[in-house]
């Protein structure tokens, strides 16, 4: 027994010491450190760790991205240490969620030098408090060519039985992209037609995720589930570009595409406003702007920069739609609850 | 007479040194920070206000979701129960080769991320899945059976996830249960339909009970799987605190729900308990009853051959799925060790912050601490809690709280009252977080055991000189020591596995492996993720092996 109490009590205590000597290592000091707050995937698609070194070397300071999870949980840590800012600009913000950091005024108004690459209609803000750096985007049906033979062009042509079943979606009650198709629908139907159009389109659904990973990955690729998912409009070229293969094709419904774009706000209470106005000119030149399109899988908003091959399987839609961001705001909560009533009765 | 007060008065006083320990824990890193949470809920323009809290009751949607919670952790307690039941008689009764593997696997659920569960079942049992293919083959059906995406999809990931929890707590107890009552009444002339029932199960009631509970509670709070599962139709309340926390940044309204939430499986908790004092508690006779080869008896073989075939599908083949999908490449779908290769490079170090191998110690750090914390503190609130007192419930329930309160609620909290400390700079707020769900888990555990210890031997220990302290070392942990492992093992898994606190208040230099899963995932780099799913899956089960090896010299008092 007492052998036993020795091994266990010996096993944490090695564990422990193993812990505590690693973080005893010192933390190199530089002259200036940019905190930046992202979304995770942001980190994960590699987009810092390919431009981070040429911004770190020019101005000689050191570019730290931090993230806490998927960009609404990082923008409540935003909110929440709104008192005492820890981080120096925000990478990230969405159509979405523009509105609500707009009421908790948490960015510094900037319009970067270079601003002129912003084609004018894509300047959501114009008071400059959040640059878009990406964009536009649209969410697209993503079909597999090999089960689908005549993919649906638009909203009503999802409504056809033929597709019966064959539509894989992501719950807009815990997933952005499936936010997203619900905004989509209210901005072609209007915030009186969408729950028609959702009861109509009960039959095609093959089955709502709580997030786009399993939608996507486990359902739509690994078992083949349903032929269709709700994506992004480069994820063909995503395919091409990781396995040459085109049997994942995208269509845009002709009511237009959902505009997404992406941007950057300088948080309010910084303590590096020089260099912060500076990584927002950064991330508008050239050099930041050619990484994003086989890092992000988004189009880059400075529209000199020359796309990668793969990109030509992307699919762009002819015209965008979009709901005006403080409306969104105001009444998603209950356009949601709207759905979610008649998602759920039987 | 005086000195019978006089031992009163030491008696509790030695309690509440006992319980000032836990209790300090669990004021600072609990009850301070969901108080700050909480009270935002109930602000409004700087007036008092419980509008947020009648929003609640106006809503339907909320109360449909309440209900169809209770009867999805009622139902899926219940069938686990009764699935568990059998896999604990047969490993507290019966020695076969294999028993430790066996036992550790099961519980290897326990610490997967569900989303990778998700991906186990949906390949398994999907609508193109791989029983469904093979039915379709056999019997020429035409179309799938709708098995995975229904209310009993949702029962049957549940036993696969809690399946562990009853097998354990009920195997422990029954383990140390004398064969002397069983004796007794069969020479009494009861049958063994009679002793299972009027001798067995009363006295394993508290384990029971102990077990229901924790699955109740586990399935309460369920959340991934609810909605992998059951598609937008099921909700339980952890969805709408997920929907006003992260898309909404709602706060106020967030909090109300989690409070809501808080105080409903608090009722149901002290309930409980309330219920379970109906019970007599006699001193049992602990012991260890003699094992018998599985071999010997042709009825118990062929039935418990028949119970592994359906363990091994629910529970184990869905272990097996994950396992060899990190052996395929994504999108190609061909045989690659490219996988793991990669997590063994730096290549993704930018990802985990630091080398993804360097997650898996940073996980065993926070488990074994995790282990340490919450085994110490339980021990102290099981003694200060021993015996019969008036308010011994309620305080129960307040040590209880911790497992009712959402992970993503917690984290918030911490965010909002430790900001600008160390504390949230520190990577020891992990650790922290981990014994706060832990902790529960490990109370439950070792409570019934402490309870049913017959004094009668401390007392003899004493009277022979040993020091109280000297008693608890040579004695005391070996009687309990059944549940000291549980509790350990459950500790440590919960740590482990926990994914929703660590992943908002860990630094980059403290990334655990589940954290790191999901980073990988959102990258799309699915591989990767498969690859680290299944190493998390290796080396939790080398550890409940571990573990468990601590089980083995136990010597029969």
């Amino acid at each position: 027994m007492k052998k036993a109490i020795i091994l266990l009590v010996t096993f944490v205590l090695m564990l422990t010491s193993v812990g505590c000597n690693k973080k005893a290592t010192p933390v190199k000091t530089t002259p200036e450190t940019l905190t930046i707050y992202t979304y995770d995937s942001f980190v994960s698609y590699g987009l810092p760790e390919a431009t981070n070194s040429l911004f770190e070397k020019k101005y000689n300071c050191k570019v730290v991205y931090k993230t806490f999870g998927g960009v609404g949980a990082t923008l409540n840590r935003l909110i929440l240490e709104k008192k005492n800012p820890q981080a120096d600009l925000f990478v990230g913000l969405n159509m979405n969620n523009l509105q609500k950091a707009f009421n908790e005024d948490l960015f510094i108004p900037y319009r970067p030098k270079n601003y002129t690459v912003i084609p004018e209609q894509y300047r959501i803000d114009k008071q400059w408090r959040v640059i878009p750096f990406d964009g536009p985007n649209s969410l697209a049906i993503i079909y597999d060519s090999e089960q689908l033979k005549n993919p649906p062009h638009s909203f009503e042509d999802l409504l056809k039985p033929e597709y019966k079943g064959k539509l894989i979606l992501e719950d807009p009650r815990t997933s952005s992209p499936g936010m997203g198709f619900l905004l989509w629908t209210i901005a072609v139907y209007g915030e009186n037609g969408y729950i028609d159009y959702w009861k109509k389109l009960k039959p095609t659904i093959y089955h709502i995720y709580p997030n786009w990973t399993s939608a996507f990955d486990t359902a739509f690729v690994k078992s083949k589930e349903a032929p269709m998912v709700i994506s992004y409009d480069a994820d063909p070229a995503y395919f091409y570009h990781e396995n040459k293969t085109t049997r994942y094709k995208a269509v845009i419904p002709k009511e237009g595409g959902w505009l997404q774009e992406e941007f950057v706000g300088i948080v309010k209470g910084t303590k590096h406003k020089k260099l912060a106005e500076e990584y927002v000119d950064f991330m508008l030149s050239n050099d930041f702007q050619k990484e994003i399109p086989l890092h992000q899988w988004t189009f880059p908003i400075n529209k000199s920069v020359k796309l990668p091959e793969c990109f030509k399987y992307a699919v762009k839609a002819d015209k965008y739609i979009s709901l005006p961001p403080d409306e969104i705001a105001e009444k998603s909560k209950t356009w949601l609850e709207k759905w979610v009533e008649m998602i759920t009765e039987e | 007479m005086n000195n019978y007060k006089n031992n009163f008065a030491k008696l509790m006083s030695e309690r509440l040194l006992e319980l000032s320990i836990p209790v300090a824990f669990l004021v600072i890193f609990f009850y301070f920070p969901l108080f700050n949470i909480t009270k935002t809920a109930f602000i409004s323009h700087s007036h008092f206000t419980l509008s947020n809290f009648l929003q609640i009751f106006k809503s339907a949607y909320t109360l449909k979701v309440l209900s169809f919670t209770f009867k999805e952790a009622f139902i899926s307690a219940l069938f686990t129960l009764l699935i568990g039941f059998p896999g604990a008689y047969i490993i507290s009764h019966y020695n076969f080769k294999g028993k430790a593997f066996f036992v550790s696997l099961t519980t290897v659920p326990f610490v997967l991320p569900s989303v990778l569960v998700a991906l186990g079942f949906i390949i398994l049992f999907g609508n193109n899945g791989i029983v469904n293919n093979v039915l379709m083959y056999l019997f020429h059906l035409s179309h799938p059976l709708h098995l995975l995406y229904s209310f009993t999809g949702i029962i049957l990931v549940h036993t696969f996830y809690n399946f562990p929890i009853v097998v354990r707590i009920i195997g422990a107890d029954w383990e140390g249960l004398s064969d002397e009552y069983r004796f007794a009444a069969e020479s009494l002339g009861a049958n063994s339909f009679t002793v299972f029932f009027k001798v067995t199960v009363p006295l394993l009631l508290p384990a029971i009970i102990a077990s229901f509970s924790l699955v109740f509670i586990f399935c309460f709070l369920s959340f991934v799987i609810i909605l992998v599962i059951g598609g937008a139709r099921f909700a339980t309340i952890e969805v709408s605190i997920y929907t006003y926390y992260n898309m909404f940044s709602d706060f106020k309204m967030g909090s109300a729900l989690a409070l809501f939430q808080a105080i409903f499986s608090l009722l149901f908790m002290y309930l409980y308990l309330w219920s379970g004092n109906m019970i007599k508690k006699s001193a049992l006779k602990r012991g260890i009853a003699k094992k018998q080869n599985i071999t010997s008896n042709k009825r118990t073989l062929s039935l418990s051959i028949i119970y592994f075939l359906f363990v091994t599908l629910i529970i184990i083949a869905p272990i097996v799925v994950i396992f060899i999908s990190a052996f395929i490449a994504p999108l190609s779908n061909n045989f690659t060790l490219s996988n793991f290769a990669a997590l063994f490079s730096n290549k993704y170090s930018y990802i985990t912050g630091v080398s993804p191998i360097h997650t898996i110690l940073n996980s065993f750090t926070f488990a074994g601490l995790t282990v340490l914390f919450s085994t110490m503190f339980a021990l102290l609130i099981a003694y200060g809690l021993k015996g019969k007192f008036i308010g011994k419930n309620v305080f129960l329930t307040l040590f209880m709280l911790p497992l009712a309160v959402s992970p993503i609620t917690i984290a918030l909290s911490y965010i909002i009252s430790f900001q600008g400390t160390f504390i949230l700079n520190y990577w020891i707020v992990i650790p922290i977080a981990h014994t706060l769900i832990a902790l529960p888990f490990a109370v439950r555990t070792m409570l019934p055991m402490i309870e049913t210890m017959p004094p009668s031997y401390i007392f003899a220990a004493e009277s022979l000189g040993l020091s109280r302290t000297r008693t608890f070392f040579t004695l005391d942990l070996n009687l309990i020591r059944p549940a000291l492992i549980v509790s350990a093992i459950f500790s440590f898994a919960i740590s482990m596995g926990e994914f929703g606190a660590t992943y908002m208040l860990c630094k980059s230099s403290s990334t655990t492996m589940p954290v790191a899963l999901y980073r990988f995932l959102s990258g799309r780099h699915f591989g990767i993720a498969d690859a680290s799913g299944a190493l998390l899956a290796v080396v939790s089960f080398v550890a409940f092996i571990f573990i468990d090896k601590l089980r083995k010299e136990v010597k029969i008092i």
